[in-house]
């Protein structure tokens, strides 16, 4: 057997897994285990040329070593980018479940399909907590019943509800055909006011304990 | 037409087929294939083969100790291996047999 330029092999063995450094530790060892034998193979052959001229440039090399073995090249997985993705897709999956579980608790196919289905009784709610909202009835000095009254006038209060439910539907209906933007303003309206109705309630709460 | 790329698609076939007839090892599998006529199969592309089919369970592994030289690790092709020649060597017949209708012109026939 020839003797064989040990540091040409070592060389060509370091540049092509320098190349493979992106896979497991394992995967690596596996995929350079044959390469010196191999090389010492080309060598001993005793044809002119380095390994390099002989097998090409370490890198192309091992690029192909890597592709016939099954490996990915390296950026095709990179770590942090899939696993963000797999937990987005995870919840989408999961919001997907309970909307589908919800709705059919409701006797809908979907839980959006039954609050689209709900929305208009939430404009007559949303009027009527606008009403109270306008006569200053979610302050908890003044206990107040169902109806607001508007300078202590009871019939005022009913024509006011009246009046604010009309405006809340009329609206309903305009912002639910417009776009994004305007559906999210209304909508972060509509939450705004249902926050201001639970201090409404309770402040109903206590007027009935009262009276 | 670019062999290196028809090569890809049956390499492992191919290389089968070599261990088929004997074992051996990687160097000498490459030497054999390029006797056959597929003068331009890259090394590392056999290899990288082996590898695979070796983590596939298609082949096994033993090394031959050598007193004078170095201790050459053996391929050699198991019984999933033989399953796996057999069903693609019966894919090839027919992959062959559909192009060659198509190159001769006889298209159409049923």
């Amino acid at each position: 057997m020839t003797t064989i330029t040990s540091a040409e092999i070592d060389a060509y063995v370091a540049a092509v897994a320098a190349a493979l450094t992106h896979l497991p530790g394992a995967v690596q060892a596996d995929l350079l285990e044959d390469l010196p034998d191999h090389l010492a193979e080309i060598l001993g052959e005793g044809d002119d040329g380095t390994l390099r001229e002989r097998l090409g440039d370490p890198a192309t090399y091992a690029a192909e070593l890597r592709s016939a073995a099954g490996y990915p090249a390296p950026g095709a997985d990179g770590e942090s980018a899939p696993r963000l993705a797999s937990v987005l897709a995870q919840l989408r999956s999961r919001l997907d479940r309970t909307d589908l579980f919800m709705g059919r608790l409701l006797g809908y196919r979907r839980a959006r399909e039954a609050a689209r289905a709900l929305q208009p009784g939430w404009w007559v709610l949303r009027g009527w907590l606008v009403a109270h909202i306008l006569t200053g009835h979610f302050v908890s000095t003044h206990p107040t019943g169902y109806f607001p009254k508007v300078a202590g006038d009871g019939r005022l209060g009913a024509l006011l509800v009246a009046a604010c439910i009309g405006a809340s539907v009329r609206f309903g209906r305009a912002t639910s055909r417009g776009t994004v933007q305007t559906r999210t303003l209304a909508t972060l309206a509509s939450i705004t006011i249902a926050i201001f109705g639970l201090y409404i309630l309770n402040n109903i709460a206590r007027w009935t304990y009262y009276y | 037409m670019d062999s290196t790329q028809l090569l890809k698609g049956v390499l492992d076939v191919a290389v089968l087929a070599v261990l088929r007839d004997e074992d051996g090892y990687g160097y000498d599998i490459v030497r054999r294939l390029r006797a056959a006529g597929l003068d331009e199969v890259g090394d590392a592309s056999v290899y990288g083969t082996l590898r695979r089919l070796f983590q596939g369970g298609a082949l096994t592994t033993y090394v031959v100790p050598s007193d004078e030289g170095p201790h050459r690790k053996y391929y050699a092709i198991n019984k999933t291996g033989s399953a796996q020649l057999d069903a693609s060597t019966k894919d090839w017949g027919e992959f062959a047999g559909a192009m060659d209708k198509l190159l001769s012109g006889k298209v159409g026939a049923a």
